[in-house]
Formats: structure tokens, sequence, C-alpha cells
């Protein structure tokens, strides 16, 4: 299994340093949400749809909060499913996977997409979501891998889909993690929590610093940077790109690129 | 930039467990939200779980229990002990959240006595339905925020 890492650049890291160099004015809280929901959906090179649907957008302290925060949501590590071949982090509290086809009925699933196994949406993705309506299964998608990827096409609005949780990290801001939550209905848990009654100077280091991140990074910055680069690469090897910049396939296995596209930085290795 | 809507209503479940022992006939209740029965039903022996789904908009709701089939009748003499129809409400869960204290705090039931009997007019965090009667609770949705408001006092 390939090892993955965030790719970064002298470009991202000297967003860092500005931050830490430059006098900054605090905005307030719904500027800045603003700011990072416009971010979220101004990708060009995704296509993802149905924003209108999700009414309730909510900070997060990035998507590690969202699968935390949902689990607090749904009363607990029993009642959420998952699917195989998914994200580690489940295995580690306790889930190891139902296979397509086998979900429990009206139990909330949880899934990683794009899905760093395949450096896409799952193949089965249309399964899913045709078993998750049949069976009543609400749907909470982490997507983490987002802002790496192109050509993901996901539709919002589709009545099994009830929550996803976007976060800006992978653009080498592990140091900020802020994300946002869409959801169609608000449940109590912790992001609810932070959002609707703690909200007074709740964060707002953290949320003016994700603003002033992504006011300097375009949203599509990694693909529109380095496509070249990474198609050079894959001709050169014979490897396949996939729908991630630092992902590709190599003889049938998937494997991160970040280190043969010179995408670390010294610090960073 | 698109838009999102902030919703004006939301899809709650209810999920009430009751607790039910008679030796002649069984409690039956009615539930209500706003005056919309969601359940009419005789309850079974020991523990009887309802469930549903609806539509709530933002707004306050008036959530009714009413428990009939109790008579004189029901009650009998044995060995020097009563034994009666009885009728509890033992847990209810609004969106997944155990309201516990909030329903021994805040709801009320309002007895109908039988002839003889007397007693509160109403009934302050009562669960536990000896006597036919309509037992009520105030809320609001969103169900969340209903939640915590009380529990941090603010309402």
């Amino acid at each position: 299994m390939t090892k993955w890492m965030v790719p970064t650049d002298k470009f991202l890291n000297n967003v860092k340093v500005d931050w830490y160099s430059q006098q900054q004015q605090p905005k307030d809280l719904e500027y800045n949400k603003n700011v990072l929901n416009e971010w979220f959906q101004s990708s060009k090179l995704n296509n993802i749809t149905g924003w209108e649907s999700m009414g309730c957008v909510d900070f997060t302290m990035g998507c590690t909060h969202y699968i935390e925060s949902f689990i607090i949501g749904q009363n607990g590590l029993d009642n959420f499913q998952v699917l195989t071949d998914d994200y580690a982090y489940y295995s580690f509290l306790g889930k190891w996977g139902t296979p397509t086809g086998n979900l429990k009925k009206g139990i909330p699933l949880i899934v990683t997409l794009p899905n760093f196994n395949w450096g896409d949406l799952r193949p089965d993705w249309d399964d899913i979501l045709a078993e998750c309506e049949l069976k009543e299964i609400p749907i909470h998608i982490d997507a983490a891998w987002l802002t790496l990827s192109k050509d993901i096409e996901l539709d919002l609005s589709h009545p099994s889909i009830h929550s996803i949780g976007m976060g800006i990290s992978k653009y080498a801001l592990q140091w900020n993690r802020v994300g946002l939550r869409y959801s169609k209905q608000r449940k109590m848990d912790s992001i609810t929590i932070f959002n609707k009654f703690y909200i007074h100077n709740c964060n707002d280091n953290l949320y003016d610093c994700a603003r002033f991140c992504i006011e300097r990074i375009p949203r599509d910055y990694m693909w529109e940077t380095y496509s070249e680069l990474n198609a050079n690469m894959c001709n050169k090897n014979n490897w396949l790109q996939t729908k991630l910049i630092h992902g590709v396939w190599d003889n049938n296995k998937i494997r991160c690129i970040t280190r043969e596209l010179g995408l670390i930085l010294p610090h960073t290795k | 930039m698109i838009k999102s809507i902030e919703p004006t209503s939301e899809i709650i479940k209810f999920d009430f467990l009751f607790w039910s022992d008679y030796w002649r006939n069984p409690p039956e209740i009615e539930i209500s939200i706003d005056g919309n029965v969601y359940a009419n039903q005789l309850l079974n022996e020991k523990y009887n779980s309802i469930n549903f789904i609806t539509k709530l908009h933002f707004t306050h709701h008036i959530l009714q229990i009413k428990r009939t089939g109790k008579t004189v009748n029901e009650s009998r003499l044995v060995n020097g002990e009563w034994e009666s129809q009885t009728a509890i409400l033992h847990s209810l869960e609004i969106d997944g959240i155990n309201l516990r204290n909030i329903l021994w705090s805040r709801s009320t039931f309002t007895p109908v006595y039988d002839v003889g009997q007397s007693g509160e007019e109403v009934v302050k965090g009562e669960c536990n339905f000896s006597y036919n009667g309509t037992w009520e609770l105030k809320f609001d949705s969103p169900v969340y925020q209903f939640v915590v408001d009380c529990v941090r006092g603010a309402k």
C-alpha cells in the first residue's frame, strides 16, 4: 500500500509565512464563512451540483471533526456503518466495512469521496446510491481529498445524501484544518454546538486564518499548476492518471507521487 | 456562489418506550403532535416500542399522549395487594436524544379521576399514568436548539 503525502510547494508555504508575518485584520464569522463557502463552490474542474439543497452550512475544524461529530450525532459507534476499502480511521473506531449490497436498512453511512484506493469516486458509487435510496440509508460524505481532485461529479441534492464535509487542509494547510459541513438538517452534535451556541468569539483566529489562506489560493490550484507535470510524469513512467493530482495507477496499483512531482519541501520530508 | 437556503423545517424521529401491566384489559394510548395523531393503540404487557417520523416546522409544538382504558374494574385486591392496569412512559427519544430530565421537569399530566377519586389537577413531570388522562410536552423545533436551551436554562 502506498503512503499518501499531502503535496506542498513554495507558494503554499509562503501563504503560511505571510499569515505569521503580516498584521491581520479580523473579519466577522459570517464573512469568513461566506468566503469559504464561495471558495469550495468555485471549482471549475469538478462538477459538484445541488449546493442549494444543503441549507445548513457550518464551520468545522476539518474532516476528522466532521467524522467525529457525525458519530456523536448518530448517538455513538453502534449507530452508523461504513463500506469496505474505506478510510482506516473508521477501523480504529471498530468498523470493518460492509460490502456494497449488504448495507443495513436505515443505518447512516459515512463514506470517503474521492476514495484514495481508486483516486476517484468508488467504482460502485452508483450502486451505493441506489442501495441507500432503496434502504432509506442516509449518506454522509467525507470529502477531505476533494480539493486535490478534478473531474469529480457529485449531485448533493440526491435524496440519500444528507451531508458532506470539506476541508482546506490538503492544500498544505494541516496547520489550520478548517472546513465546512454542508447538511440538509442539523443534528445535536459538536459542529452544531460550535456553530449555533458558542458562536461569539469561538475560533475567530482559526477562521480568520483559513479565510486569509484561501483568499490567496485558487480553489483548483494544484491541478491548474501541476496538470502538465502530472501528465508528463505519467507518460514518462507509463502511469495512468487518477483524479487526484498526487495519485496514479502504476501497474494496476494505486501510488502516491507527491515525491515524484517534487511537491515536498525540505521541512515536510 | 449558489446560496444555500436555511431550512424552515426538519424531519424528526420520535421513539417512545412504554411499559404496561394489566390483569384484565390493556391500557390504550393515543399519541399526537399539534393535534395530528401518529399512534393509537393498546399496549401489550411489559415494554412497547412506538416510533414514527414526522416533519416539524421551526416553531412551537405540543406533544400529547391520551391515556384511556382505565376504569375501577381494572383494579383488584389480591392477597391484600392491589393489582391494577398501569401505563408508564419509560423513555422518549427525539432525534436520537433521550429527553430524560426534560420530560420529568417540563411535561404535565392531567388525570381524569374516577368517581370517588381525587388528586392534583395537573401533575408536573408525571410519566406514570395510573389514571386516564392527557400527558403533554410543549417543545420547539429545531429540536437540538430546544434541548440545548433547556439544558443551559435558557428556556
